[in-house]
């Protein structure tokens, strides 16, 4: 396991100072410098706080990606879904996979058929093991 | 309080290809996924490549290569030029899982000059492993009518090898997708043959010179006849 640092330098060898880069690194920083049960969850608007940015934008999105996709694994992506009542309900990732497959997302409590349920998925990030162990 | 940024507020607050395709990669939840994302973002680097062929008609394979490359980092994906699997491999583009898309460019030149940049992919530089299924072949066309040179070229691997499956694609007409038993794993290995147009030949200056030409022709005509 790398420790933060080790995983700062893989991003600096690899993207250099590119502004998505230096943002993956602040939130790398904020990761490694708050306590674990206060990262259960992390949206966008909490990844935006983080770096000082009003909303996200594409140095963000980047920072994201290299965190997330590459081998660096920092953060894993989780999906909620909010319905109408503004009740939350994590989806299993195999679930998620289905209902990109299929196009059908089936509320996992009422067993309703949800119509347009991207509006109602909200991305979230949570660190990875790797990072866990890490540090 | 913080806005819940949801899936359709990210994509309406950011149509951008660019935009899209670092979204499909870290949204990605399978190696199916992570392809496809790949082949989108490579696709929109192409589109940009052709938007600016003007300036491009000089430029070698490892200075496009490397213009795929740096545009792929800028989204966030971990790419890499020249590095070492198996052999130099022109695009490496790794994530987690194990996750392994290789990509070999080639001027088109010949279909066997093709041929040779399918053979480094599929026997070369990939492995076949799980997680490493897919890759592509990018030629850079310098040619005139690539959709007829892509279709000449299918005709091609066919004759060479037919144990290759063949399928259209459905992100570009211009793209085709082929299917082999990977040599080493034995798992099938698609690779997706996708065109860059770089053909830059434009005519309006040939039209206007022409006229001129003919203008002058006429001028010394009129004066000969005065004469």
């Amino acid at each position: 396991m790398l420790s933060a640092d080790e995983l700062k330098l893989k991003i600096n060898r690899i993207w250099g100072v590119a502004p998505g880069a230096m943002l993956s690194l602040r939130i790398i920083d904020f990761l490694t410098s708050v306590p674990s049960e206060q990262l259960s969850m992390l949206t966008f608007g909490n990844l935006c706080r983080v770096v000082g940015k009003p909303e996200p934008d594409k140095d963000l999105l980047t920072a994201i990606n290299i965190l997330v996709s590459s081998k660096v694994q920092v953060l894993e992506t989780h999906m909620l879904f909010i319905d109408d009542n503004k009740d939350e309900h994590e989806i299993d990732l195999k679930d998620l996979q289905e209902t990109r497959r299929s196009g059908v997302f089936i509320h996992p409590r009422t067993g309703e058929m949800i119509n347009n349920f991207e509006a109602h998925f909200v991305p979230f990030f949570v660190p990875s093991q790797s990072l866990r162990e890490g540090n | 309080m913080n806005k819940q940024w949801t899936i359709e507020d990210l994509k309406l607050a950011f149509p951008d290809p660019a935009f899209q395709c670092r979204m499909a990669m870290f949204l990605a939840i399978s190696h199916e996924e992570r392809i496809s994302a790949v082949e989108r973002a490579i696709d929109h680097v192409a589109q940009n490549l052709n938007r600016t062929r003007q300036h491009r008609q000089h430029k070698n394979e490892d200075l496009l290569t490397t213009d795929i490359v740096t545009s792929l980092k800028d989204m966030g994906f971990q790419a890499s030029h020249d590095t070492d699997v198996g052999g130099h491999c022109d695009i490496v583009i790794e994530g987690r899982e194990d996750f392994l898309w290789l990509g070999e460019a080639k001027t088109h030149s010949s279909y066997d000059w093709l041929y040779k940049g399918f053979q480094q992919l599929s026997t070369r530089y990939s492995g076949g492993m799980p997680g490493q299924e897919a890759g592509g072949l990018i030629i850079y066309c310098y040619n005139k009518k690539v959709l007829e040179m892509m279709r000449d070229w299918q005709t091609h691997l066919i004759e060479r090898r037919d144990d290759v499956k063949i399928s259209s694609c459905a992100l570009s007409k211009l793209a085709f997708r082929s299917t082999h038993a990977h040599d080493a794993s034995g798992l099938p290995y698609m690779i997706r043959h996708m065109p860059v147009p770089l053909y830059f030949e434009p005519q309006d200056k040939v039209a206007r010179s022409k006229d001129r030409a003919q203008t002058t022709s006429r001028r010394v005509a009129r004066k000969k006849g005065a004469q």
